[in-house]
């Protein structure tokens, strides 16, 4: 059988590489912000739930951008998952995007860390069948049935 | 189990015992009729008009009738036990031998019947399966995942009442497939496959098998 070659780049949008790009960027976005961005990626998709918004006093100067940002970082994250990409795949595609070496190894370094997880929480959705995990059992011997087999 | 006759059934078949044979017969007829699948009341009717007697009774005498055949099937009563009721209830010795040939004809049927009452669990019927391998989904691409699917078929009894205009009164037995369809993986099913050697194990340990001789 003919091994079919594996995507061996990312496949994003404009619009969330030019929101990655900002997010990567030393002149544009201070360090704190990309550290908490970055945080908050890892703890929503670790939840079940929905997540609450980012920490106001980021979102009030720049509006809107930072949740941009987290939403493009997200993305990265569930894609690399999804495709399957390597860690070597993800780098390449944020070097791409110019971002600095000391970001770029803690950010893949978080990836990986929560790719199991995040491939468990892609796996369980869809549909599917039931599907059977354990079986009980019992073992039974009839004595004897009720009395009164029709009622007139 | 005794067999024994409440007086109000008596006092329901009373009205067949002063009837000749044949009327006898096509009662007994019309009883397994009701059985298998209900009678029109219409025919209560026109045998009443016949009689000289309210269709109600017609109707009470048919049911007592049947209540006759499946108890005494129900209690496994042999042919003498069934001969002696039915003399004991104060019929001829041909109606007798017409209600004791209409209860050995048709044992099997209400025994059949018999088995849709009481606690019904669905019962297994067949089981196909199917090895796939899912390589990929909307929402993860690039997977190699061993699935086994399963196609459980269960038969369930079921026995209702019905009353329909066209059809009459009666019970009906019905025996429904279920079709379940169920997945599960390859570690799963050796899982299942272990607890259910334990099961099979049980019914040959020595504990299972003197309650079974003591239950026989």
């Amino acid at each position: 059988m003919l091994s079919t070659p594996r995507q061996l780049l990312m496949d994003l949008s404009l619009k969330i590489s030019s929101a990655l790009r900002l997010l990567g960027d030393n002149s544009k976005t201070e360090y704190a912000t990309y550290q908490e961005v970055l945080r908050k990626v890892s703890e929503d998709l670790k939840k079940d739930c929905k997540s609450s918004t980012l920490i106001p006093e980021i979102n009030v100067r720049d509006g809107g951008v930072v949740t941009h940002c987290h939403a493009a970082l997200a993305t990265l994250f569930i894609e690399s998952v999804r495709g399957g990409h390597n860690a070597s795949v993800v780098t390449s595609a944020l070097e791409d995007l110019n971002w600095p070496a000391d970001r770029l190894t803690e950010t893949v370094q978080e990836l990986e860390s929560n790719r199991q997880l995040i491939q468990s929480r892609l796996a369980s959705l869809g549909t599917y069948p039931p599907h059977i995990v354990d079986v009980d059992w019992k073992l039974n011997y009839r004595v004897r049935k009720g009395n009164n087999p029709l009622q007139v | 189990m005794p067999l024994t006759i409440s007086e109000d059934h008596r006092h329901q078949l009373s009205l067949l015992i002063t009837q000749e044979t044949q009327v006898v017969k096509e009662f007994c007829r019309l009883a397994t009729q009701f059985l298998k699948q209900g009678v029109n009341p219409r025919i209560f009717g026109s045998a009443a008009n016949k009689l000289g007697v309210q269709p109600l009774q017609v109707e009470d005498a048919i049911r007592a009738l049947v209540f006759l055949l499946s108890h005494c099937t129900q209690a496994a009563a042999s042919k003498m036990e069934f001969q002696d009721i039915t003399t004991s209830l104060g019929f001829t010795k041909d109606a007798v031998k017409v209600l004791t040939d209409a209860y050995t004809d048709n044992e099997t049927d209400i025994k059949e019947y018999l088995k849709t009452m009481g606690v019904q669990t669905p019962h297994y019927r067949n089981l196909e399966w199917r090895f796939d391998i899912l390589v990929g989904s909307r929402t993860l691409t690039h997977i190699a995942e061993p699935l086994v699917t399963l196609q459980l078929s269960l038969d369930e009894n079921t026995a209702r009442s019905f009353q329909a205009g066209e059809s009459g009164t009666g019970i009906e037995e019905r025996s429904e497939c279920v079709k379940l369809l169920l997945q599960t993986d390859p570690n799963n099913l050796v899982h299942m496959t272990n607890v259910l050697e334990e099961a099979l194990h049980e019914a040959r340990t020595h504990h299972s098998r003197r309650i079974h001789r003591h239950l026989k």
